[in-house]
């Protein structure tokens, strides 16, 4: 069994200064309060670092060592950090240290770190190999989402449902590995080798003597053509194999980005836009200079209109004055100087009733005043281009302001792109399409290859029964080895069926009674139902399976399997959980705080007390509260880790 | 009779003003907002005068291409003897006014320099 004792760490995450946390020995939980930004994760990170040289970020998404450096020592250009993890291991004492020192003065990129890793087991330090040789025995990586987790892994637990789930696949494969279920494939597996190298061996036999040489060698050829053929599918599978962890890779990654996806969309979405609009706003800026470039007569056209029409008005005025004073004198000299006939008394008489009273005030010879201004004014070019300004300056501002909320709007998208890679979610996108389609011609190809050495086999059993038929009795011990092999193999496959289906029923009785002393809904529940994948179903007091099941729900059951999984293990070890109870309500927090005992020997929870106040924890553990660390603010960057007391 | 002068100058102040005003980016070139602005005194009814202490800017030749400035003063301000400084006058306190009408809120833009 794996126990934990100690962590201390060192410039990790937000923890500047050295700090410390010790296990007690015995079973119980030991609760850490933190609020958020107080490195309550990366506390589950330093174990995950300690172990396994990685730290994982939201999505299960690796995290760059670089961005790991407390922020506060970086910006005095202290880089680096430390982890050291002491634990039990049957019976031993380990002590793993870990450090991330950097390589140059100002580093930026992970490469610019070296790493330094010592594992002391007693009173020695083990060598390089035999180092991750015990770590691999004592911790596999792969199991490691069965001790460290949080809310988010979680979730992922749902995918054990839906058949055919690539990431259920996954789960499950990591779910009979804790359970030990690969040794006993593994054993099968050569069970059928040996009985196939019986069979050949056999046949071999059979080709050294005449009267079965024939029979012999083809059965021979037949049993080499089908081992091509099988390791031709051992290839392609390995090939599978390979492109299916590449595929859960890209679509993992694609899943820890897909909220960046949205974000990056629209980021790219509102830079083009913002390009379009400094493009737009040149555009309606040179029209407005153009049109600008006549506002000056804009400006004046009303005020020499107003200057025209009284200059027209004078002049007019000017004209009728001439007009009357040129009646007078052709009364006066009863002849018409303008059209040189002579006016009779009578037409003088109505000419003399069409001047005014007073006499008329001859205007002075040559160009008119009036009339020079006039033509002066009618010089002017008129425009009226007031509308168009009004418009393009109207155009100018909303994209103006325009700009400004994209700007805005890029700034905050980028602030929350800021942990994420979009040139690596593009690439993901594009290896997601090519890896599905590569998947899709490799598994045509076993199909292909798995149907020949079908036929193959065929052959090689029609050609047995003869050769069983023509064979003489030191042949037949041969071929009876490769019998008594291949059905011990057969026996082996179903003991190992037996075994899982025995290990699930084992793995659904205890998941239920977890679930039980968590679930709220005791009244209707009766447990849980495993699948061949070991998903987890509720089931009602009625038989019927729970089809549509809540978040909170979903999380108890996960959980369930957790202390389930555990429970049935054959390696044990601690549990670390991260703000487990952000989907439960109160009453199933508490539930669940309560059965934690029970899950493991050793239950280390982080928590922010909005989850589960103090008091509560304690009034809900008693005495199986071993002990209660704080994560002291010390400033946004620094936080110290106190005991309790 | 007063000689009438052949170029247009701006003060100093009214040099700052003109650069202000071209910063807004409203207009292509410095005679435009000269035109503008002494538009924009004649509009206001400013009395004729003339300014002092100003530095050439622009040939009156150049800034009345088509003859139709010097008319329309001939026509506006029938007394003037000096059109070209008069045109002088009308583009720096023509500046005056328009700065200060901007300078005044940020809401004012061309357009309601317009209205």
């Amino acid at each position: 069994m794996l126990r934990l004792k100690r962590l201390e760490v060192q410039g990790f995450g937000p923890f500047a200064d050295q700090q410390v946390l010790e296990f007690p020995d015995g079973p119980g939980v030991t609760v850490i309060y933190g609020e958020n930004m107080r490195g309550k994760t990366s506390l589950l990170n330093a174990i995950r670092y300690a172990f396994f040289g990685t730290v994982v970020g939201r999505g299960s998404r690796v995290r760059r060592l670089h961005t790991i450096s407390n922020r506060e020592l970086a910006a005095d250009r202290q880089y680096g950090f430390d982890v050291s993890l002491t634990f039990d291991y049957d019976g031993a004492e380990y002590e793993l240290v870990r450090e991330c020192k950097p390589s140059i003065k100002v580093p930026t990129s992970d490469e610019d770190y070296t790493l330094e890793v010592m594992l002391r087991k007693g009173n020695m330090t083990l060598g390089p190999q035999e180092r991750e040789k015990a770590l691999q025995q004592i911790f596999p990586k792969e199991i490691s989402r069965f001790f460290l987790f949080d809310g988010e892994l979680l979730q992922e637990y749902e995918e054990l449902l839906i058949n055919e789930s690539e990431a259920g696949h996954r789960i499950s494969e990591a779910i009979e590995r804790i359970l030990g279920v690969p040794i006993l494939k593994r054993g099968r597996a050569h069970l059928t080798q040996l009985s196939e190298d019986a069979d050949k061996a056999a046949a071999k036999e059979a080709s050294k003597r005449h009267e079965t040489q024939a029979l012999g060698t083809a059965l021979q050829q037949a049993a080499e053509q089908k081992e091509a053929h099988q390791k031709e599918v051992q290839r392609k599978l390995a090939e599978l194999n390979e492109l299916t962890t590449q595929k859960s890779e890209v679509e993992q990654a694609l899943q820890s980005m897909q909220k960046y996806a949205g974000i990056l969309q629209e980021r790219d979405e509102a830079t083009a836009r913002l390009e379009d609009a400094g493009k737009e706003e040149k555009a309606a800026r040179a029209d407005l200079q153009r049109a600008m470039g006549d506002g000056w007569r804009s400006l004046l056209r009303g005020p020499v209109r107003g200057a025209r029409a009284a200059a027209q008005a004078e002049a007019e005025k000017e004209f009728d004055s001439l007009i009357m004073s040129l009646r007078a004198k052709a009364i006066e000299d009863a002849h018409c100087g303008t059209c040189d006939q002579d006016v009779s008394p009578g037409v003088a008489n109505k000419l003399r009733a069409t001047l005014p009273a007073l006499p008329t005030q001859v205007p002075a010879g040559g160009v008119s005043v009036a009339m020079s201004r006039l033509a002066d004014l009618n010089k002017f070019n008129e425009a009226d281009n007031v509308g168009e300004v009004k418009q393009l300056w109207k155009r100018l501002e909303e994209l103006r302001l325009e700009q400004v909320t994209l700007r805005d709007r890029i700034s905050d998208l980028t602030a929350a792109l800021s942990d994420s890679d979009p040139e690596t979610l593009r690439r993901s996108k594009a290896s997601f399409a090519d890896v599905i389609e590569k998947i899709s011609v490799v598994k045509r190809a076993i199909d292909d290859e798995s149907m020949k050495a079908e036929e193959k086999d065929q052959n090689i059993q029609r050609l047995k029964k003869k050769l069983e038929a023509a064979g003489t009795s030191d042949l037949r011990a041969g071929q009876l080895r490769a019998k008594i092999l291949r059905d011990t193999s057969e026996v082996f496959a179903a003991a190992v069926d037996r075994y899982k289906s025995e290990l699930r029923g084992r793995v659904e009785t205890t998941a239920s009674e977890l679930f039980l002393s968590m679930t709220t809904e005791k009244q209707d529940y009766v447990g849980l139902m495993i699948n061949e994948g070991y998903g987890l179903t509720i089931k009602h007091r009625d038989g019927r399976a729970e089809e549509a099941r809540s978040a909170g729900a979903e999380h108890v059951v996960a959980l369930a399997l957790m202390g389930a999984l555990q429970k049935n293990a054959p390696l044990r070890g601690p549990i670390v959980m991260d703000s487990p109870f952000g989907r439960l309500d109160e009453k199933h927090t508490a539930n669940v705080v309560e059965t934690l005992p029970r899950m493991a020997e050793q239950v280390v929870l982080l928590v922010y007390e909005a989850e589960v106040g103090r008091a509560r924890v304690r009034e809900l553990l008693g005495s199986r509260l071993v002990r209660e660390y704080e994560l002291d603010r010390i400033s946004s960057r620094r936080t110290n880790v106190r005991e309790v007391k | 009779m007063e000689r009438d002068r052949e170029t247009i100058g701006l003060t100093a102040e009214n040099a700052g003003v003109l650069a202000e005003i071209e910063e807004r980016g409203w207009f292509l070139e410095g005679q435009d907002i000269a035109r503008f602005c002494m538009a924009y005194a004649i509009r206001a009814k400013l009395p004729e005068g003339a300014t002092s202490g100003t530095e050439t800017r622009w040939a009156a030749g150049n800034f009345d291409k088509t003859g139709e400035i010097r008319a329309l003063l001939a026509a506006l301000y029938p007394n003037c003897q000096t059109p070209v400084r008069l045109m002088e006058h009308l583009v720096n306190e023509g500046l005056r006014m328009v700065v200060s009408r901007v300078r005044s809120s940020d809401s004012v833009g061309p357009a309601e320099l317009m209205d």
